[in-house]
């Protein structure tokens, strides 16, 4: 079932000289862009990367890079749309690097799970973050942004079939993580 | 074969609607100035980022190249030896509360070893009659305050389990888990003969991020078989439970049955027994608990439900102890006490507050 895009205002909204001015490298246009699409940004960057410092570096990224980028930015009236998109890409471009360069880190949600009151049910943030990064991302960009298999495909350089191998997994393990806690 | 998974798929597909807006409302940050000042401040120190460019979708490959690859993949698989995950113990995890001890299936249990006495012998099965209880329920914070109270009821009554003469036990039970007021309700069928289990049904409302939790359990054997079903998501077929319940590690006490358990007992003051809670049985965490019990005391205690000579238990789980009145005149329970976490999370006590013939 093909999922409706999250509601986002129309992009009209943000006026065609902001948005110029913006490619120009105006720090007032800059400001207006982040004001409008930062949450969201940063929700994606967040839910990619389970990380919040690690979020704020992707949509700083995005950011600075943004007026170079919208100098080649055609795709007029979806301007929301294609900077997800554009995030997705920079953030699961971090997960990679970070897969390269493991780190060990103290896993705080782990630890309040294993130490959490016998009767508190494991939440879906924690099942979610249980996930390996793959099957995260996949399920991620198809369940909560809405991206169709062919997108998820082209960004994480997999097959159409992958993505969909990876989010029937995703959900298995998902819901036999929930069902275990039950 | 298709049909089995279509069915699975649309199972999965219907879970993934069921926890989409749980998913959709999993907190995110909020953007702050500081990050705004930061990018500007980057910008004006002319750091550049060279963003990556959204990449147009792949076609997708022709279904015949599809069906071919999986039939390649499938001829090797059946050369190759399967190997089998190991399944979760799901050891973080427990279930079900109880009117002995809620917390009792959070401790480890000891199957197998610490087994002091011999088995609880229910030798009086003809001592269960019918009789409609009522049990006052109070919690009492570390400081003593009473936070905490409810009527909780337990009704016996005649009934018949595919020709055999049983006794249906039905208990309803409430407490306040977190932020959440809960209702358990329990329905067992034991056999009138010798009082072993035949049934048992347990409906909790709500239950974590479901409306209501249902558990059927039967009891052919040695085992306890059934299924696990949630409302409000349905999450579908459920899980299945099929657990063994060693016989020697019998007999077998639930939350209806507790109270009612030692009228079949004959019980003096070097009394000693143990049994098992039985759990829900869905996790391999939550299957029994063996329970250790002797006589610590005798006592003329008063209750709602009036005053009476009473034995005093001391129940020993492997997670701690807590205290038990059984009526000397017919093994009624009358009191528990829960002071195991007195310092930290309060005091819990179970009284008779009523009995009804």
């Amino acid at each position: 079932m093909a999922l409706p895009r999250r509601s986002e205002k129309p992009d009209q909204f943000i006026e065609a000289h902001v948005v110029a001015d913006a490619a120009r490298g105006s720090p007032d246009a800059l400001a207006a862009l982040y004001a409008r699409y930062a949450r969201g940004l940063l929700a994606v960057a967040y839910r990619l990367l389970q990380s919040r410092e690690d979020a704020e570096d992707v949509v700083h990224d995005v950011f600075v890079g943004l007026p170079e980028a919208l100098r080649r930015y055609e795709e007029r009236g979806s301007l929301g749309p294609w900077l997800r998109k554009v995030t997705a890409r920079v953030a699961l471009m971090r997960l990679r690097e970070q897969r390269a360069r493991p780190v060990v880190e103290l896993d705080e949600q782990r630890v309040l799970a294993s130490a959490r009151a016998p009767d508190t049910a494991l939440t879906i943030e924690q099942a979610l973050r249980s996930l390996s990064p793959n099957l995260r991302a996949v399920l991620v960009l198809k369940e909560i942004e809405g991206f169709t298999h062919a997108e998820i495909a082209a960004m994480l350089d997999i097959s159409v079939g992958a993505s969909e191998v990876r989010l029937h997994r995703a959900l298995l393990a998902m819901r036999a993580q929930m069902l275990e806690d039950i | 074969m298709r049909r089995g998974l279509f069915r699975r798929r649309r199972g999965l597909s219907e879970f993934a609607d069921a926890i989409r807006p749980e998913l959709e409302a999993v907190p995110t940050p909020e953007p702050t100035d500081a990050l705004l000042e930061r990018i500007l401040a980057s910008r004006a120190a002319s750091v550049r980022v060279i963003l990556p460019e959204p990449l147009t979708p792949r076609p997708r490959l022709p279904r015949r190249l599809i069906a071919a690859i999986a039939i390649a993949a499938g001829a090797l698989l059946m050369l190759v030896p399967s190997t089998r995950r190991a399944p979760s113990t799901g050891e973080d995890v427990f279930t079900s509360s109880g009117f002995l001890a809620r917390e009792a299936f959070a401790q480890p249990p000891d199957r197998n070893g610490g087994r002091r006495f011999a088995p609880v012998t229910l030798a009086r099965p003809k001592a269960l009659h019918p009789v409609a209880l009522e049990l006052s329920r109070r919690l009492h914070n570390a400081t003593g305050q009473l936070v905490d109270e409810s009527v909780d009821s337990l009704v016996v009554a005649p009934a018949t389990v595919e020709g055999l003469p049983a006794w249906r036990i039905t208990s309803r039970s409430q407490d306040v888990v977190g932020d959440q007021h809960r209702v358990q309700d329990e329905t067992l069928y034991v056999a009138r003969a010798d009082l072993r289990f035949l049934a048992r049904a347990v409906h909790v409302a709500p239950y974590s991020r479901f409306d209501r939790i249902n558990v059927q359990q039967r009891f052919p054997g040695d085992s306890v078989t059934g299924r696990m079903t949630t409302d409000g998501p349905s999450i579908g077929a459920g899980r299945p439970i099929a657990r063994r319940l060693p016989r020697e590690l019998g007999p077998y006490l639930t939350d209806a049955f507790a109270p009612l358990a030692l009228m079949a007992v004959p019980v003096d003051a070097t009394w000693t027994g143990n049994a098992a809670l039985l759990g829900w049985a869905v996790v391999s965490r939550d299957v029994f608990v063996p329970i250790e019990m002797r006589v610590a005391g005798e006592e003329r205690l008063t209750v709602p439900a009036g005053t009476f000579d009473c034995w005093r238990l001391s129940i020993r789980f492997a997670g701690g102890e807590i205290s038990y009145w059984m009526r000397k005149s017919d093994g009624l329970g009358v009191r528990v006490l829960d002071q195991r976490n007195a310092a930290t999370t309060g005091t819990r006590e179970t009284v008779l507050r009523r009995v009804t013939p």
